[in-house]
């Protein structure tokens, strides 16, 4: 995928689920103050960007994403690690823990 | 036993039928009560067939926590048979491009495991455990059990016969567990009707069966979004107008196919053999059947009108039937082996108690309420749901209220151990199993409407539904499983999550009226006679259905936010929803939380 149809994904995913403009999502749109979104929809993006990744989101570098364009990297940077077969992060529970073994 | 001496008996317990049922209560008798003799009569010899044995192959949080630990098979079960991925469903239009069909089901496997059994090799397997503790006749089957007379203590006989001829074991009690073969069902008349109408026929294929290949590889998203291609380890189910068909991988790249469908909508005779079913395939399910072309069937079986229920499974009279052979309600939700388990822990507690001296005419009553209430909450949920199988935004949100349902009251009732409690404390749960049985009928008689009268999408599409591993109010109910919690807190959550199935109740009518539009709104609150309903409708909340994402995320409760979070904002027929539930009920709303009930 390019950085292109990366960006148009993204674009795509943010508007059909969040009744957003897509002139409104711009590259420097922040998540969480220009878009509106909270941590629940957050959560709901990292699900959704799953079936573009083909990865667990890592959950550390997933709440450092503050805008469009950082989001656009991270699934960039998600697409090489898939491509390396870079091995994913643990599984996390949706309450944020690990389960047990 | 108390009054009785042993030496007039042959056995504490006879157990006729070695099947699931008959073994698994063997089992559990023989590591809680060592020192029972414990005998199980079963007419079939060892090795029995793998893979086509029985059905019944997958197993829910219920069933798979009593295997697991009551029993103690789970290092058992991880290595000789398959870990479930969940439960899977695909909705929507079944003769279209199977990559259109909403997907409800995980991607991460379920915090709290299930298994898919291969029920010959579990069997088999059981049989070798228990025949170390346990008096294990195979070959041999019981002819008749002369119960001792109601009330009396003495034992009762229990006539087998086997290739040396007739014997009679005496015995303090006798557990019925030859399924279909109902021994003590036809003797005492335990018989009851159910309200569900299907039938199902099945056959098992020797190769892997990957739902995955029902989608063109150039799907990328739709492969991409199941990365660890895990999808084939669910139970899937394909659902269509007035049926579902289940695809079940077994062990060693077998798969188990079954067709269950409504005479209402299919009558039995359109899919009662193999060819026919197959026929039936190519016609409902284009393209499974296309996947199934030149694979041989390596049996096939069926069952006409499947559901049955009873009076009674336990008695102080010391007998007791288990498994199917006191009920059988349906297999959508994969619940037998949870019939099992409920059945199995109370007739051990009454063996028990009987043996201590303190076996209640309460407890047996309580019991016996609980499993027709389990039975009746079943049939709320699965029967005449042909017509809501057939829209995925109906069938969405009814599926999303039955797992609410299952994890908040029927497995809760497992995990919190609600069945070791005393009596008293029971009747306050089972109080509360009233309620939700309430709730659930006001959604499943809804659901059932709106399924019927629906004329406006009740969503914007989503593709796909990913509990439970997306976290929401339901995901948390199924992880609250595995929280230890004594008695006081397990009522208090209990009770807690009802107000949030009211919550749930009152969502899913706001999307009904929303989907029946205009046009059919007051016909929908006359089918489920919404006048009588005793449940919060909150004008504020329905003034919010209008108004932005921002303002409804603010103003929505947690169930609300969930339910469209999962099932999306419904994109609305040009009446509001305020003038809808006006039309429904005859007259305004009012905000903040007036009550519905005039
Ligand atoms: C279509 C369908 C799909 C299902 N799917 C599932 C599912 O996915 N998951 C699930 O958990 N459950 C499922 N079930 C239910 C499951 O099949 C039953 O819960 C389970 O098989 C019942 O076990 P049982 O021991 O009561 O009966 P059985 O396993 O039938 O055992 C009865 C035993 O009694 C013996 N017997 C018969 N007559 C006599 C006699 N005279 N004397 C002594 N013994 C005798 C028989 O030989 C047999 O071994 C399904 C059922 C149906 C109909």
């Amino acid at each position: 995928m390019t950085r292109d149809e990366i960006h148009d994904t993204v674009v795509e995913i943010l508007s059909d689920s969040f009744e957003l403009d897509r002139a409104d999502i711009k590259l420097e749109s922040t998540l969480y103050e220009d878009l509106d979104l909270d941590s629940i929809d957050a959560v709901d993006i990292f699900v959704q960007l799953r079936s573009v990744t083909g990865r667990r989101p890592d959950p550390a570098k997933a709440k450092e994403i503050r805008t469009v364009d950082e989001l656009i990297t991270f699934v960039e940077e998600e697409l090489a690690a898939a491509e390396r077969g870079d091995p994913e992060p643990d599984v996390q529970l949706p309450d944020g823990s690990t389960p047990p073994e | 036993m108390s009054n009785n001496p042993r030496s007039s008996t042959t056995h504490d317990v006879v157990i006729c039928g070695g099947g699931l049922a008959g073994l698994t209560l063997a089992r559990q008798l023989g590591r809680e009560q060592p020192e029972l003799r414990v005998a199980v009569v079963e007419p079939s010899r060892r090795p029995l067939p793998m893979v086509t044995h029985k059905v019944g192959e997958s197993t829910v949080e219920v069933g798979t926590n009593y295997l697991a630990h009551t029993l103690g098979l789970k290092p058992y079960l991880d290595a000789e048979h398959l870990p479930k991925n969940g439960l899977r469903f695909f909705s929507g239009d079944n003769r279209g491009p199977f990559v259109d069909r909403v997907e409800f089901g995980p991607f991460e496997f379920p915090p709290v495991p299930s298994y898919q059994l291969d029920r010959g090799k579990l069997e088999n397997d059981l049989r070798a455990m228990v025949e170390e503790h346990v008096d294990l006749r195979e070959g041999v089957k019981v002819s008749r059990v002369e119960l001792a007379e109601s009330g009396s203590d003495d034992p009762h006989r229990v006539v087998i016969e086997g290739d040396d001829g007739e014997q009679t074991l005496s015995t303090r009690w006798v557990v019925d567990a030859t399924g279909r073969r109902h021994l003590l069902r036809r003797q005492l008349d335990l018989g009851a009707p159910s309200r569900i109408d299907a039938s199902s026929s099945w056959f098992r294929v020797p190769e892997k069966v990957d739902v995955a290949e029902l989608v063109d590889a150039s799907e990328e998203r739709w492969h991409t979004r199941d990365n660890h291609g895990n999808r084939w380890l669910s139970t899937n189910h394909l659902t269509g107008p007035g049926y579902w068909v289940w695809i079940i991988p077994l062990a060693g790249d077998h798969t188990s196919i079954g067709i269950v469908a409504e005479t209402e909508h299919h009558p039995f005779e359109t899919f009662h053999t193999l060819e026919k079913s197959l026929e039936w395939l190519a016609e409902h399910e284009p393209a499974l059947a296309k996947r199934l072309e030149g694979v041989e069937a390596s049996d096939f079986l069926v069952r006409k009108q499947y559901s049955y229920s009873g009076k009674r499974f336990l008695s102080t009279d010391r007998w007791a039937a288990v498994g199917e052979a006191a009920f059988f309600t349906d297999p959508l939700y994969s619940q037998g082996t949870d019939y099992i388990t409920f059945a199995n822990t109370y007739t051990a507690r009454a063996i028990r108690e009987d043996r201590e001296g303190t076996l209640s005419e309460e407890l047996v009553s309580l019991a016996n309420q609980f499993m027709l209430r389990l039975f009746e909450a079943n049939e709320d949920i699965l029967a005449r749901s042909g017509n809501v199988f057939r829209h995925a935004d109906v069938f969405g949100t009814k599926l999303l209220w039955d797992y609410y349902y299952y994890w908040a009251f029927m497995a809760a009732w497992y995990f919190n151990r609600v069945y070791a409690m005393d009596v008293e404390r029971q009747r306050r749960f089972l109080a509360l199993g009233d309620e939700y049985a309430r709730v659930s009928r006001y959604i499943q008689e809804t659901a059932r409407a709106w399924a019927e009268l629906r004329q406006h999408d009740g969503w914007k599409a989503r593709t796909h539904v990913g509990l439970p591993d997306t976290l929401s109010v339901i995901t948390d109910l199924h992880m609250q499983l595995d929280v230890q919690k004594d008695p006081d807190a397990a009522e208090a959550r209990m009770r807690e999550d009802l107000e949030g199935a009211k919550e749930f109740a009152a969502e899913v009518l706001y999307r009904a009226l929303i989907g029946v539009g205009p046009e059919n709104a007051a016909e929908l609150a006359r089918r489920v006679d919404l006048a009588s309903w005793d449940l919060p409708l909150d004008g504020a909340r329905v003034a919010l259905q209008e108004g932005s994402r921002v303002a409804r995320r603010g103003g929505f409760s947690r169930v609300a936010r969930d339910l469209e979070r999962l099932m999306g904002h419904p994109p609305g027929n040009g009446t509001p929803l305020a003038r809808l539930l006006e039309q429904a009920l005859g007259r305004r709303v009012e905000a903040p939380g007036l009550q519905a009930r005039a």
